[in-house]
């Protein structure tokens, strides 16, 4: 028995995907159309996810699909995207409401390709990757992508290649009318011993009323180094539900961040590292700093597959209102994937008796010759400390502050890019600049 | 051959020591569930009407209740019908022990609970339950001295209905899950204590649960009322038959400390588990939880587990009185198809309350052993605190670990600390022990009761000896 | 008591000992010292049986039985001892379970009783002054939480309780201070007889200035590559490895 919400928004999309969709998308080829109609009946079939489901056990969609969202053709509205961050040198490319801004993205340097969606399907080897990296039959979110998104992206580093720049792509939203929907995906894809980093950042005008379904699939190959980067500086206009899955060959690094310091209402993560090779790399840093009624929902799963890979992961939150925080982090160590290190920490400070935090790290161990360990904790800033720097004439605000920067720290300290991290640190206290921090 | 291969290379089943059947004249129920089994049970217990009327409300539960689902075992097929709901020893209405059938003295002297008072050992007193029914129960005079009521359920039953019907129900109630509604409606008998105000029960209360009888269940009720200011410490230890069928036991045990007491219940289960292929083995889905309904109440769950094809329990706490303390000490250890999935629940309602949990889960041959635990800390709730560790030892390359912790909290003066691990035993740590002349076997052995000993060394004297033998004697051909 | 031929280990494909020869008779204590990397702890792990290492040729023949056909444990009741130079901590493991469960085993093989309850602890509290190791340390987890000191002085208990022909003392010098030397060198002494033997193996000098070998071997590179009195231990700690590192690959 299924046990999804079907509600006015599903019944519009289920009308709507042979009526509309489907016409639209008679360009592309057949591999990307059976896909698509794979995709639907499993969406179809299991509605948005409710919180019967244990993946969604904790985050409830109903709340976000009050509002009745359609689905209608991206327009490119004329905004303009003038976030940049100071001092970091990097290729801009530009997506506002899913759609590329050709003239307001740069010139990418050789070695690096970024198409669009009709350029990407001119090589039928990337219709066939897409939807071959993300594969799971029981996520209805997933599905709703596949079958729905407008545009898709790949971004394509060839082997061999040092790319020092990093390209920062930005997702704008937009004023969009009426609250839209909108699926879009991206593919990247790093070749073997090639090194690059992609920076992603989010942010909305305020006006938008979005609810964004995200897919990234990532591919890093043998010997492949591949860094990338998540913040979310979104306004409260935005809702968006991201699904990112990597996988990972023999000997290949994959390093990212995922920093939820904006003022978006609602936002899920599914970040899924299937670690298919042997001595393999793999970091998870994440944050999240929640105030007023958000709702940030991180799930990841680290999969160890082969023999004597490495992966860490440590993420940091700070709840304050009446904001609900959700870690699920699950750690799989496959019967073939002997000495394995897997390390997981989850650590969260409540500062209000109306916020909520559930944790839940799992371990699933089929191998014997492992270390794996993980920890959560939910607390306080630390009294002690506080009352230490307010003898030494520090205000209390100004005291709580510093401590729960510093209790942040041990993430965004491993950001590598110093502009990255100044601009971390200016959301960060953008973020505490509020009477949240007192009022507790 | 790799050390592991070696390791491995002599599993085999270690017999089970208690394997036996005893030949005695049963009475049983026939096979099946509808209402006619549980008036025939009410019948047999010559029951008020009060207590049939509850057993048929939890009946109408039961049949619109589903198997859960969320467990990380598929969940068997239970032939509900299948399964006589009701054996006992034919001579069963007994004035003294004297009266006690020599075959089931003898059986439990076999066991090593000898029911004779002289003989047992001076600090415990047992209730013995054989297949449905409690065939004595020792000590109670000594007991009643002090207002302490210590009787088999059917017997309390009868003779403290209104202590039965103001708790009964009370921290499991019959919806709670299906299996707990079976319970509810076909209990046979089980254990009731009531420790009266003040007291400090002198000795340990036990009950030895035995299955004997084919094509049966056991199904035992367990109801122990701390009342202000009492102390209680509990000890329950099982086992069954071997036979190829699988046997299901689905028990409810619910404890209640009221302002200043303190329970400590002690679980050593070793059901027949099955043979080396998971032929076999108790079935066993079993309700337990406690509530720390009074201010500066304790509750304390220790258990070994050793036993069982399948384990599903969750001995949990319900922290509702300001400065209640809830803690939960496992060791569990699965070992050929045995599957655990074990844990707690810790869910904080009143000020100030602390909860402790210390789990240690052991997998060998093919074994899967999930921890499942929930800590929550609610609104109503300041100043909480929580603390959990739960490792994980792997013995073999066929087996899992799985730990699934739900970690909630409301409460911005609540801390909540949780750690896990999973490693294997340390190949430093054996040689170190076989340079000193402890052969691999005995080495795992010692470095397994170590591992686990900050659990066992929760449990009363004469338990952890048999626990410690029993972990021991468990991995017996489990490493080479 | 110990002879070995021409023998050969590797770990992890890395030759380390390439052709030790050595003979040890009751009642003579022998030094091995060697710089770093020379193989010294390897021809340790080796002669106990540490799994982490591959015999790849030679023999060596104990009592005359042949070690390498045995299991560590069994080489342990035949009266082979290695004291570790770093002893692993086993957690909730009692230091009186495991020395009691070792000497059970060890006598059990030698034909004897158990020790009672009461035997075992006159035993104790006497070895136990012999290393003055205080008694709330045997009470507890085998050397977990000990200091470096308290876990060489533990490994001479046992060595003490166990009673073993031969001991091997892996570079049972090192950590520690000049007292702790003392009371080690001191415990050795005490329980060397004409029936037993030792193999000391150290980096310095220092601790043949109290246990006072009869032989000393230096490794190097994995060959014994000089044998002699006392004195050339006296003799390397002037000139240090470099001379005879000069010399090998001079000569």
């Amino acid at each position: 028995m299924e046990q999804g919400i079907f509600n006015s928004t599903y019944q519009s999309l289920i009308e709507s995907f042979e009526k509309d969709h489907l016409p639209e998308r008679s360009f592309e080829d057949e591999t990307l159309l059976a896909k698509r109609a794979a995709a639907f009946q499993v969406f179809s079939r299991k509605g948005f996810p409710s919180i019967k489901d244990e993946e969604w056990r904790f985050t409830n969609l109903n709340r976000i699909l009050k509002q009745d969202f359609s689905l209608r053709p991206p327009s490119i509205s004329f905004a303009k995207a003038e976030e940049s961050i100071a001092g970091l040198d990097a290729c801009r490319l530009v997506l506002i409401n899913g759609v590329l801004a050709i003239e307001q993205s740069d010139v990418l340097p050789e070695g690096l390709i970024f198409l669009d969606t009709q350029a990407a399907l001119a090589n039928p080897s990337y219709s066939q990757l897409l939807g071959s990296i993300a594969v799971d039959d029981n996520n209805a979110m997933l599905a709703f992508n596949t079958a729905f998104f407008k545009n898709f992206y790949v971004l394509h580093v060839k082997a061999k290649k040092l790319i020092e720049k990093p390209i920062h792509l930005i997702h704008k939203f937009s004023e969009a009318g009426s609250p839209s929907i909108i699926p879009y995906r991206l593919l990247v894809i790093a070749e073997e011993l090639s090194e690059s980093t992609l920076i992603e950042t989010f942010h909305s005008d305020g006006q938008a009323s979005v609810l964004a379904s995200y897919v990234s699939e990532v591919q890093v190959a043998q010997s492949a180094v591949l860094h990338t980067h998540l913040i979310n500086a979104a306004a409260e206009d935005l809702n968006l539900i991201h699904h990112r899955e990597v996988e990972q060959f023999k000997t290949s690094v994959y390093n990212n961040s995922n920093l939820a310091l904006g003022n978006a209402a609602f936002i899920r993560n599914n970040f899924n590292c299937r670690l298919k090779g042997s001595v393999t790399e793999t970091n998870l840093l994440g944050s999240y700093i929640t105030n007023g009624t958000q709702h940030v929902d991180n799930h990841t799963v680290v999969d160890h597959q082969m023999p004597n890979s490495n992966s860490m992961e440590l993420y940091k939150g700070i709840m304050m209102d009446r904001s609900h925080g959700v870690f699920n982090g699950k750690i799989f160590v496959r019967l073939d994937a002997q000495k394995t290190n897997a390390f997981q920490q989850n650590n969260n400070i409540l500062l209000s008796d109306q916020a909520t935090i559930n944790s839940k790290p799992q371990l699933e161990i089929f191998a014997d010759d492992v270390k794996c360990s993980h920890g959560s904790t939910v607390g306080q800033i630390d009294e002690q400390a506080l009352f230490y720097l307010k003898t030494r004439g520090i205000s209390e605000e100004r005291a709580r502050k510093m401590l729960i920067e510093a209790f942040v720290l041990d993430v965004h300290s491993r950001i590598p890019i110093k502009a990255l991290q100044e601009y971390v640190l200016q959301l960060l206290q953008a973020k505490l600049d509020t009477d949240s921090l007192v009022t507790a | 051959m790799s050390k592991d291969e070696h390791l491995l290379s002599t599993l085999a089943t270690n017999e089970y020591d208690y394997g036996f059947t005893t030949n005695i004249e049963m009475e049983l129920a026939p096979k099946g569930l509808n209402e006619d089994t549980i008036r025939y049970i009410s019948e047999k217990k010559n029951e008020p009407e009060w207590m049939l009327e509850w057993r048929l409300k939890a009946f109408k539960h039961f049949l619109q209740m589903s198997m859960p689902d969320w467990q990380n075992f598929p969940m068997p097929e239970i032939d509900f019908q299948g399964i006589s709901y009701f054996a006992a020893p034919k001579k069963n209405q007994l004035k003294s022990l004297d009266e006690v059938d020599p075959e089931l003295l003898d059986t439990f002297n076999k066991l090593g609970i000898p029911l004779e008072e002289q003989k047992l050992l001076s600090g415990v007193a047992v209730d013995a339950v054989f297949d449905s029914v409690s065939v004595a129960t020792t000590f109670r005079e000594k007991l009643a001295e002090q207002g302490i009521i210590f009787c088999s359920f059917g017997e309390a039953v009868q003779n403290h209905p209104e202590l039965v019907k103001k708790y009964l129900g009370t921290v499991v109630p019959q919806t709670d899950n299906v299996f707990a509604a079976l319970n509810a409606a076909v209990f046979s008998d089980g254990s009731f204590a009531y420790i009266p105000k003040g007291v400090r029960c002198p000795m340990e209360l036990s009950t030895y649960f035995r299955i004997n009888s084919q094509n049966t269940g056991q199904f035992e009720r367990t109801l122990l009322v701390a009342d202000e200011g009492s102390y209680v410490s509990y000890l329950e230890g099982c086992t069954a038959p071997m036979r190829d069928e699988n046997q299901l036991h689905a028990a409810v045990v619910e404890l209640i400390a009221l302002d200043n007491a303190e329970i400590k219940y002690s679980t050593v289960q070793n059901w027949y588990p099955g043979d080396k292929e998971g032929k076999g083995g108790i079935y066993n889905f079993v309700t337990k939880r406690g509530i720390c309904k009074g201010k500066n109440s304790k509750i304390s769950w220790t258990q070994v587990e050793t036993g069982s094809a399948i384990t599903w329990k969750y001995p949990s706490v319900i922290l509702k009185g300001d400065n209640s303390v809830g803690e939960f000490y496992s060791v569990a250890l699965t070992r050929n198809k045995q599957l655990a999935d074990t844990g707690t629940k810790m869910i904080h309602l009143g000020k100030n309350t602390r909860s402790r949990i210390i789990s240690k889960g052991i997998s060998a041959g093919n074994s899967h052993n999930s921890y499942r635990g929930q800590v929550s800390i609610h609104a109503s709730a300041p100043g909480s605190r929580n603390f959990t560790q739960c490792d994980s030892l792997l013995i073999g390359d066929r087996c899992g670990a799985h730990t699934f912790p739900y970690i909630e909290n409301r409460n911005s003066s609540s801390v909540i600390e949780h750690e896990a691990t999973t490693s294997k035993i340390a190949e430093d740590q054996i040689f170190y022990l076989n340079q000193r002349g402890i052969d691999t076997e005995k080495a795992v052995a010692l470095i397994v009761n170590g591992y686990a000993s900050e659990v066992l060394n929760k449990l009363p004297m004469e338990f952890a000896v048999e626990a410690r033998k029993l972990l021991a004697v468990s991995l017996d051909g489990s490493v080479g | 008591m110990l002879k070995i031929k021409n023998l050969q280990a590797k770990v992890d494909d890395k030759e380390i000992l390439k052709g030790i020869d050595l003979e040890i008779k009751a009642g003579e204590i022998h030094a091995i010292m060697g710089p770093n990397g020379s193989g010294k702890s390897t021809l340790a792990s080796v002669l106990a049986g540490n799994p982490g290492f591959e015999i790849t040729g030679g023999e060596a023949l104990f009592e005359g039985k042949d070690l390498l056909d045995l299991a560590p444990e069994e080489r342990a009741r035949e009266g082979l001892f290695l004291a570790f130079q770093y002893p692993v901590e086993i957690p909730g493991v009692s230091n009186m379970t495991f020395l009691k469960t070792a000497l059970e085993e060890i006598r059990t093989h030698k034909g004897l009783p158990p020790l009672s309850a009461k035997e075992f602890m006159q035993l104790l509290k006497q070895k136990q002054e012999l290393v003055e190791l205080k008694t709330s340390l045997v009470n507890r987890s085998v050397n977990e939480g000990f200091s470096g000191g308290e876990k060489k002085r533990n490994e001479i208990l046992q060595l003490a309780m166990l009673e073993p022909k031969l001991a091997i003392l892996d570079e049972t010098d090192s950590g520690l201070d000049i007292d702790a030397l003392r009371v080690v060198a001191a415990g050795v002494n005490k329980l060397r007889s004409e029936q037993n033997a030792f193999l000391v193996i150290t980096h310095y000098q220092r601790l043949l200035d109290y246990i006072v070998p009869d032989v000393v071997h230096i490794l190097f590179e994995g060959r014994i590559v000089k044998s002699g009195s006392k004195d050339l231990a006296l003799q390397l700690e002037e000139k240090g490895y470099d001379w005879l590192r000069e010399e090998v690959v001079g000569g």
